[in-house]
């Protein structure tokens, strides 16, 4: 029986049209080496060999390859973000909305040996050195918990660090570990306002009260804040916003005081200032401070002898600098990208005091603390 | 490579597709052959040698059987041969460390654990290649000569991972011709993108909030967030499991071919023989007709029954995972159908709505049987499900998951499929833009995961 209306196959024309089309586009769109959003280098072609073939590693990185690379990655994950919104989702990619736009990070649990194995490490090191400050920088959740979604209970991070307290307190150390208590001093503050929206670290005012107090207990005079070049930098977007997108989310500003520092080198590099004036102007404004997280990057003002250690991650990118106002060098190392040890740095600059300030979840996290030890 | 995977989307399947549409006829399977020989090494590149074997060893049998129609010994012989290559795989690469383990255990002594990762699909691809021996050593189907097209059979990519356990009765025919018809292929391209949708959209999503709950110390989680976790497991299971076959099912309407439905509103059942009769479909009759009813099925008396029932419940367990606890949900069911065979069947039958909420609720208990591996986390997770432990945790939970929770259990219920049959069909329009939406909406989701692994992959 013929049928007098020819028959149309929309859906075919659709699903093969949708296959054939993205296909072709994804295979001409250029290159992308970097992806600013996610603040990482993207995938390449692997490279073939029998080798890779049979060991599973090519075809594994070949699929990298063509996620990373996908036609129109972007928007595809800004998509993804929206429709969860529109499931009435909370939360995107390990992300939480918190209330006033606040964004906050999932942080459910976290590896307790490894906080432990750092924790000794940090011991080992402040009984060779001797006059060793340390302190950790709570997420700010734990500041803020009325922020958090109703119900949602995160790790916690303030029993742990009351329980470093008390192991440091309890004198194994010798006393040769002076420990601040950072998550005391920004709650006594009273300020609510000490972190970013949309990123994970803290902003320049909960840097400074922490300066404020390092000063205090080292005896040293801390510059008023008032007298400090604040500088803002607008549209801020920080890692937090580039994990879920959340559609409507307001930037950040990103503030930090402007000192200024006579020479800066990162890893042996000279550099014309202690930030990077480029970065302002991409999405990464934060990895300006400091450049990112060089190895050894040493601020001086003059050449006296004061001299501070300051071991560190990203949280202390714009604290570092403050220093500065108390010290005539500041030597910050970040161990991630520190491969050899401090003796001889040690040995050979003679420090004055020794900072040790961490991130908790970095604390908890990083397998590089070892390199204290070396 | 998994179906929910750009690479299989954008670049496998087109390719596929093409060469396989414009292969003239008699080179379609061996195109098809090949192709699913490359899906399957992508994924495991060193198994492949085994999977050949596969093919030539079954192959093999069934001509042997060919050359003895009556020779009763040599006929007992090839069958064996295949049962025992085949079992001898499965058993060899999915039970082995756990043989070792458990006789480790009893005797004390201490074997060293052997490397083995399971080759992809072996579970299935072991039944359905041992389906046609047997049925052609029972002289159902007559033995296939010619070796691309049963090569094609075994290592068909849409089935080929995980189901639906096509056996080779049901694509004989269409083995040697099928038509492809714009309907047919309309057919499976809305399976397909149905399917994917149920995995990528649904399955994922409240599987996300399994994850979560796994990942909670369960001496701090509350009671109502021990049900909600078994809720969401239920969901994901179904949805990720579910959608695959549909997602094979439809790829094989792509392609010309029929497979057997795998799955039919498991959760509307009204008793759990009614579960499993819409439950992974392939797999309940494979056990019904290749063990059950050689065993004697039900017509050797109650006793010779329930041990027929026990066999086939401790395998379909066992079948499922290298660990005590599947033989635990296996058993499980096996208890529960015994109990209700003889005991509540006449209860059940005459209050519908009780047996549905009395078999929901025994099929959250099993899947969490059946998703937690250790027994002391298994029996704290049930304290926490029947002692009553207060909390607000389950409030973010429910307000962040809810509409996702709601729109699976929706979609476990022919409602939606009964509204969309009665208006969809008369709204061309309306249904492209809805499948339209899922299909990139899909895309979207698996573009923002990186890491997009089965549950049902490594079975």
């Amino acid at each position: 029986m013929k049928t007098k209306k020819k028959k149309t196959y929309p859906l075919l024309w659709l699903f093969f049209g949708f296959l054939l089309v993205m296909t072709v586009a994804d295979l001409c769109v250029p290159f992308r080496s970097f992806s600013d959003m996610e603040n990482r280098y993207l995938a390449g072609a692997p490279k073939f060999s029998l080798a890779a073939l049979f060991d599973g590693s090519y075809t594994r990185k070949y699929e990298t390859y063509v996620s990373d690379q996908f036609v129109g990655r972007d928007s595809w994950i800004t998509a993804k973000s929206h429709s969860e919104s529109a499931l009435l989702k909370t939360e995107n990619n390990g992300i939480v909305y918190g209330k006033d736009g606040r964004l906050f990070e999932k942080y459910t649990s976290y590896d307790e040996g490894q906080l432990e194995r750092n924790l000794d490490f940090i011991a080992q090191f402040a009984n060779k050195q001797g006059n060793v400050t340390f302190s950790v920088v709570p997420s700010g959740y734990v500041l803020m918990p009325d922020a958090l979604p109703y119900g949602l209970t995160l790790a916690d991070q303030e029993t742990a660090l009351l329980n470093i307290e008390k192991s440091f307190s309890e004198n194994i150390f010798n006393g040769a570990v002076r420990w601040i208590d950072t998550v005391g001093l920004l709650r006594a503050s009273g300020e609510d306002d000490l972190y970013y929206r949309t990123d994970h670290h803290w902003r320049v005012r909960g840097a400074y009260l922490f300066y404020k107090e390092f000063c205090t207990e080292k005896g040293l005079v801390p510059t008023p804040a008032e007298s400090l070049p604040l500088r803002e930098v607008e549209g801020f977007y920080g890692t937090y916003f580039s994990k879920c997108k959340r559609a409507g989310t307001p930037p950040d500003t990103l503030t930090f005081y402007d000192i200024p520092v006579d020479s800066v080198t990162v890893d042996g590099v000279e550099k014309g200032g202690w930030y990077d004036e480029t970065l302002f102007e991409k999405r990464d404004k934060y990895g300006a401070l400091l450049y990112g997280n060089g190895g050894l990057t040493v601020l001086k003002n003059g050449d006296g002898p004061r001299k501070l250690l300051l071991i560190k991650d990203s949280y202390s990118n714009a604290l570092a600098p403050l220093f500065l106002e108390n010290y005539d060098a500041v030597y910050v190392v970040d161990l991630r990208s520190f491969p050899k040890g401090l003796e001889e740095l040690c040995r050979s600059e003679n420090f004055t005091d020794t900072l040790i300030l961490y991130s908790f979840q970095n604390l908890a996290m990083d397998t590089n603390l070892y390199r204290i030890t070396l | 490579m998994v179906f929910s995977s750009l690479l299989f989307l954008f670049r496998f399947l087109p390719v596929c597709l093409l060469a396989y549409y414009l292969a003239p006829k008699r080179l379609k399977n061996l195109v098809l052959m090949l192709a699913s020989l490359f899906f399957y090494a992508w994924g495991e590149v060193r198994y492949l040698p085994i999977m050949l074997a596969s093919i030539l060893v079954d192959y093999g049998c069934g001509q042997g059987l060919k050359r003895f129609p009556e020779n009763k010994a040599m006929r007992r012989f090839f069958l064996g041969l295949s049962m025992f290559f085949n079992l001898g795989m499965l058993f060899f690469f999915k039970y082995t460390n756990f043989f070792l383990e458990n006789i480790g255990a009893l005797t004390g002594l201490s074997f060293p654990q052997m490397g083995l990762t399971l080759p992809l699909g072996i579970s299935f691809y072991t039944f359905q290649t041992m389906s046609y021996t047997i049925d052609v050593y029972l002289k159902k189907v007559e033995p296939e000569d010619n070796i691309i097209d049963f090569g094609a059979f075994v290592v068909l990519f849409p089935q080929l991972i995980a189901g639906p356990i096509v056996k080779y009765s049901d694509v004989a025919k269409e083995l040697k011709s099928r038509r492809l018809t714009p309907d047919g292929l309309t057919e499976g391209v809305r399976l397909f993108i149905m399917g994917l949708g149920s995995k990528v959209l649904i399955a994922n999503n409240v599987g996300a909030l399994w994850t979560d709950v796994e990942g909670m110390a369960l001496s701090a989680i509350s009671t109502p967030m021990a049900w909600l976790g078994a809720l969401a497991f239920s969901l994901q299971i179904y949805f990720d499991f579910s959608g695959y076959s549909l997602m094979a099912i439809g790829l094989g309407r792509m392609l010309g071919f029929n497979f057997p439905q795998n799955f039919n509103y498991p959760y509307t059942a009204v008793s759990i023989t009614d579960f499993w009769r819409r439950w992974h479909m392939t797999l309940s009759s494979w056990f019904r007709e290749y063990v059950y009813i050689p065993l004697g099925g039900n017509r050797a008396g109650t006793a010779k029954t329930i041990r027929n029932m026990l066999i086939v419940w401790a395998a379909t367990g066992f079948w499922h995972g290298a660990s005590w606890n599947f033989v635990l949900w296996g058993l499980f069911f096996f208890v529960m159908l015994v109990l209700e065979k003889w005991v509540l069947a006449p209860f059940m039958d005459k209050h519908r709505l009780l047996s549905r909420v009395w078999v929901l609720f025994l099929l959250l208990l099993s899947w969490m049987l059946f998703a937690i591996t250790d027994f002391s986390r298994l029996a704290e997770y049930f304290t926490r499900m029947f002692v009553f432990t207060g909390g607000s945790d389950w409030l973010y939970y429910l307000r962040c998951y809810g509409v996702s929770l709601l729109l699976g259990c929706v979609l476990s219920m022919p409602v939606l499929k009964k509204l969309y049959d009665k208006v969809l069909c008369r709204h061309p329009a309306v249904e492209m833009l809805l499948l339209a939406g899922v299909l990139l909406l899909s895309t979207a989701y698996l573009v923002d995961a990186t890491y997009n692994p089965f549950l049902y992959f490594r079975f």
